[in-house]
């Protein structure tokens, strides 16, 4: 049976310790890039980043600019969420510099997930049959940015709306408006396939 | 092509030789956001204190027998929408516009939904400027600058203008000083006009005191230049502060009015 001193050291250390640890020493913040690594480079592919090589430099981007902004962060919000934020501003100024329109990237990973969207989206069984994974793909591709990314926010990165409230900047009831209006265009463009 | 890594952002960032910006650096600019914040709020309740003065100052809303008159000359609505103050209230937008984005850009500032924090920062000035008109705030910014500032007549609409027509028979302004000699009151108009105004035949108002430094509205009959026979005078009253006065005719004597001429 393991004593308490080894549980206390198998105890993952939260995000506010790692940040507090990063201030101290450069060394620490290699532990915030390994636990946001991953789930920040599903996001930049999931809001429409196709090249695997801009991907990575806009990682590296942003978690050079985490690094600097690190003082901002205030340990009353999550850290993901204030961590999302500067990757979604990244990636937005990203598209905005090269002035391509992002295009959803058709993921394997993502298909169980847009399942998960096409039942939330109240459509019926038999008719929920009907659609194909790229079909509700192509649906989320021809959203304007602002229902892509709520959507992308909440279906895809599994965010609540207070967590997309922190993360777009904007007020619980705007995000939930924005979810809903999104789902209705969904449903309009997939009844139209 | 970048490797990723998490010891290629380290050497990336000690590469590019960048630190954490300081967290004063952060502190700073969200007190600044506060400052404009806080800042607009009571330059929005100056605008609003200023705007209610000049709209409740015009004399349509208290007497009666000059509501009549203006009647006759034009319709009364019209007066009214002229004399409300856009100048001011455009300023109390502006302002308010301008609270909402220093508040948008605090830390928390995005949660409120942009009504919430329009209609709570109008109705923060509304009350701020109830205050601040306790201590007639919106009338010394008023009379500082349309006594003052070329141009800022032709913006507003001020009783000032109602009472600055000599030739109709109405006068108004500050008493300068007595002139017991020749029985007369020296008035400064907003203009800053000169006039000798002649108390041979004056009614005055109860409880006007006609003491230099007071302001006062006189009708009557302009007979020179700058000169003016006085039939009546009332003291420039403070319409939000008293109850309405009440439409009694002028009875006082000039000896009672004005301390200097009953020695």
């Amino acid at each position: 049976m393991p004593s308490g001193s080894e549980q206390q050291v198998k105890r993952p250390c939260s995000d506010q310790e790692l940040v507090s640890r990063a201030l101290q020493d450069k060394q620490g913040f290699a532990a915030i890039v390994r636990r946001y690594e991953a789930p920040l480079m599903r996001y930049i592919l999931r809001l429409g980043c196709r090249n695997t090589s801009s991907a990575q430099d806009l990682l590296q981007e942003i978690f050079i600019k985490t690094y600097v902004h690190l003082n901002d962060y205030d340990h009353s919000f999550p850290f993901s969420s204030w961590i999302y934020r500067i990757a979604h501003n990244e990636i937005i100024s990203f598209f905005r510099k090269e002035k391509v329109r992002p295009t959803v990237l058709e993921r394997e990973a993502d298909l169980f997930l847009l399942e998960t969207l096409v039942s939330d989206l109240g459509v019926d069984g038999s008719e929920h049959q009907r659609h194909s994974p790229s079909e509700v793909q192509r649906a989320v591709d021809a959203l304007e940015s602002r229902y892509r990314e709520v959507i992308i926010l909440k279906f895809f990165e599994g965010k609540s709306y207070e967590e997309i409230s922190d993360i777009l900047q904007m007020p619980e009831g705007t995000v939930a408006t924005l979810i809903n209006r999104a789902k209705k265009k969904m449903k309009s463009i997939l009844d139209k396939v | 092509m970048v490797q990723f890594s998490p010891d290629l952002i380290l050497d990336e960032i000690e590469r590019r030789k960048v630190v954490p910006i300081p967290r004063w650096h952060f502190l700073l600019r969200r007190a600044v956001f506060w400052t404009l914040a806080v800042i607009s709020v009571i330059t929005g309740s100056l605008s609003m204190a200023t705007a209610m003065y000049v709209f409740l100052d015009h004399d349509f809303l208290v007497d009666q027998a000059r509501i009549d008159r203006f009647l006759a000359q034009q319709p009364l609505i019209d007066d009214i929408i002229n004399s409300i103050p856009y100048l001011w209230l455009t300023a109390l937008l502006l302002f308010t516009l301008v609270a909402y984005y220093g508040v948008r850009h605090t830390r928390k500032g995005y949660r409120y939904p942009t009504l919430r924090v329009i209609g709570g920062s109008l109705l923060l000035s509304l009350a701020l400027s109830g205050f601040m008109n306790l201590f007639d705030v919106g009338q010394i910014i008023h009379r500082f600058l349309i006594e003052n500032i070329r141009g800022y007549d032709h913006l507003v609409y001020a009783n000032e203008q109602r009472w600055t027509q000599a030739r109709k028979g109405w006068l108004s302004g500050k008493v300068l000083r007595v002139d017991e000699q020749r029985h007369a009151l020296v008035v400064m108009d907003y203009k800053k006009r000169i006039w000798t105004v002649d108390l041979a035949n004056t009614a005055v108002t109860p409880d006007t005191k006609l003491i230099p430094g007071k302001y006062i509205k006189i009708t009557g009959l302009k007979t020179g230049q700058r000169e003016f026979m006085a039939s009546s005078i009332q003291a420039w009253e403070k319409k939000y502060h008293k109850h309405a006065v009440p439409a009694v005719p002028p009875t006082d004597t000039v000896r009672n009015a004005v301390p200097a001429l009953s020695k």
